[in-house]
């Protein structure tokens, strides 16, 4: 029986505390759904399992089946079986998504898989998603709306088949008809051999995905847990029944001044 | 990938392009030893592709209403060269480079635009390794009105190599209504590698569009994070990114067996 568990995990990134001690154990074959205000830690906790290196880990551990795998690069993470379906996905110039599909199935398996066999799964998963059939040869998110790129997530989860997945807001940029055709690939894949941790503002993915527990996040902790009645309870009324009912206080963040640029003709970026 | 002499139409030092002249060419420098100068009579629309460039000098003129698209594919010693470009009235020349030559050296191309509607389109795509210290001076001059030029340079720079685009686009007094475009962009890979930019725009006239970018950096980490997170290990991520930076170049390139050739030089490489 596979397990993930975080331990009093303590992260940080450019020099402030995101994550204060967040206490977790995902069992196999849950849904756990993750809820909270923004900037509260949701997505830093969801990139840290995936091991995002833009996060430091100053204190804890993330064990999976007894293993700490804090050690461990995001592509061992991957191979160990944890996706990440990210809430703002890249797009990668010039890499094109039949090529990195292909690259990220034969990492998993000793002979690589033959053209016919990869053509068959590929077109089928993006039917069943209902998304145009030449994606295989489109540049990686290159021009793909919010939505088509929050289904590419999925395509990639339905092929790469992991045990644990992380989605962070699947749902935002979906208009109704493609949240369905999300959902019913999720319930598809809700196995129980499949564990799921979705972060999402709407209690709708949640009405058709049916969690088996819920979590709310707040200050860098899971500070509640519950069930559908705590999602329904947040979506008629907000987190402001924390404070009342659990003596719960919200640390807003402070106000930054945005930088402002005056157009330079060069940058030196990340391309 | 079949090669038609160019022996008869070289006169004095001379290739001489005309109308009549079939359409592609395959030239490797043996062929071009003792070629100073190539000329395209008028309405000459030519096709060539210089395997392994040795030309230290070399002067190319493109009388009215020819077109030559001209593909370079260096895979050998950089040597210091320089190619200018003459361009006459109602002329077409793209220039496409790929660069996998290995050492120390500065490649000068100059492309004179000296009569309307003459246009120019140069593209680079560049790896510098080991030790290598390259430097591609991409210069314009817009001295008829009615020109048009853009210069694209791609490049990785890996190892301890150096790697420069530099080069001024000039719209001269005169020549109104002329637009030109400078994009060069470089991708670090280590520490010790260097990448140099210096795109310089000179304008001498009002009537014109003109713009220039440079962008120079290390690979996004946010995309490396992105295909790490599919199992693809460090390198294997790098390497489709370069690839995917580095590619585009092809499309210029039509024979297949070059086109493999290429991509499978750029694999190499990283």
């Amino acid at each position: 029986m596979r397990e993930l568990t975080i331990k009093d995990l303590h992260v940080s990134t450019e020099g402030k505390e995101i994550l204060k001690g967040v206490n977790l154990t995902i069992y196999q074959g849950e849904t756990i759904a993750l809820l909270g205000p923004n900037g509260h830690g949701k997505s830093t906790l969801l990139n840290v399992i995936m091991g995002h290196p833009k996060y430091m880990i100053t204190s804890g551990t993330i064990e999976l089946d007894g293993q700490d795998i804090t050690c461990l690069g995001p592509d061992e993470r991957s191979k160990a079986g944890i996706f990440l379906g990210m809430q703002y996905p890249a797009e990668v110039p010039g890499v094109i998504n039949a090529d990195f599909l292909k690259a990220a199935i034969n990492v998993r398996n000793e002979k690589p898989i033959s053209l016919y066999n990869f053509y068959r799964v590929v077109d089928g998963t993006t039917k069943e998603l209902g998304m145009p059939l030449d994606l295989a040869n489109r540049f990686l998110n290159e021009g793909f709306s919010g939505g088509e790129k929050k289904r590419n997530e999925i395509l990639q989860m339905m092929i790469l088949k992991p045990d644990f997945v992380l989605l962070d807001e699947i749902d935002s940029g979906l208009d109704v008809d493609a949240i369905q055709s999300v959902a019913n690939a999720l319930k598809k894949n809700q196995t129980p051999d499949r564990s799921f941790l979705i972060i999402s503002h709407y209690a709708r993915l949640f009405d058709l995905v049916t969690p088996t527990r819920s979590l709310v996040m707040i200050n860098g902790r899971i500070v509640l847990e519950g069930g559908m009645e705590l999602i329904q309870k947040i979506d008629k009324s907000g987190y402001e029944f924390l404070k009342l009912e659990h003596g719960i206080e919200i640390e807003k963040e402070a106000e930054t001044m945005n930088q402002i640029s005056i157009g330079v003709c060069a940058t030196r970026e990340r391309f | 990938m079949e090669r038609t002499s160019v022996s008869k139409l070289i006169k004095n030092g001379e290739l001489v392009f005309t109308q009549q002249d079939s359409f592609s060419y395959v030239l490797d420098s043996a062929e071009l030893e003792n070629v100073s100068s190539l000329v395209l009579k008028k309405g000459a629309r030519i096709n060539l592709l210089l395997l392994d460039d040795a030309a230290t000098k070399l002067k190319i003129v493109l009388k009215e209403n020819s077109s030559l698209d001209f593909k370079s594919l260096n895979t050998f010693e950089i040597k210091n060269s320089e190619k200018t470009f003459d361009l006459r009235a109602n002329t077409e020349l793209k220039l496409s480079f790929a660069d996998f030559s290995a050492g120390k050296g500065v490649e000068k191309v100059t492309v004179n635009l000296l009569g309307r509607n003459a246009k120019c389109n140069w593209f680079l795509s560049s790896i510098s390794t080991q030790k290598d210290n390259k430097e591609f001076k991409v210069s314009i001059n817009h001295i008829a009105p009615d020109t048009t030029a853009t210069v694209d340079s791609y490049g990785v720079a890996k190892d301890e190599s150096r790697l420069v685009f530099s080069g001024v686009s000039h719209i001269q007094t005169n020549a109104q209504k002329s637009k030109t475009k400078q994009n060069a962009r470089i991708m670090v890979f280590s520490r010790d590698a260097i990448a140099v930019a210096k795109p310089i725009l000179k304008i001498d006239e009002n009537d014109v569009q003109a713009g220039h970018a440079a962008a120079l950096g290390q690979v996004n980490e946010e995309h490396l994070f992105y295909l790490r997170s599919r199992g693809l290990s460090e390198n294997e991520a790098k390497t489709l990114i370069i690839m995917g930076y580095l590619k585009p170049i092809l499309r210029n390139f039509e024979d297949e067996e070059i086109k493999q050739k290429i991509e499978k030089l750029i694999l190499e490489r990283v």
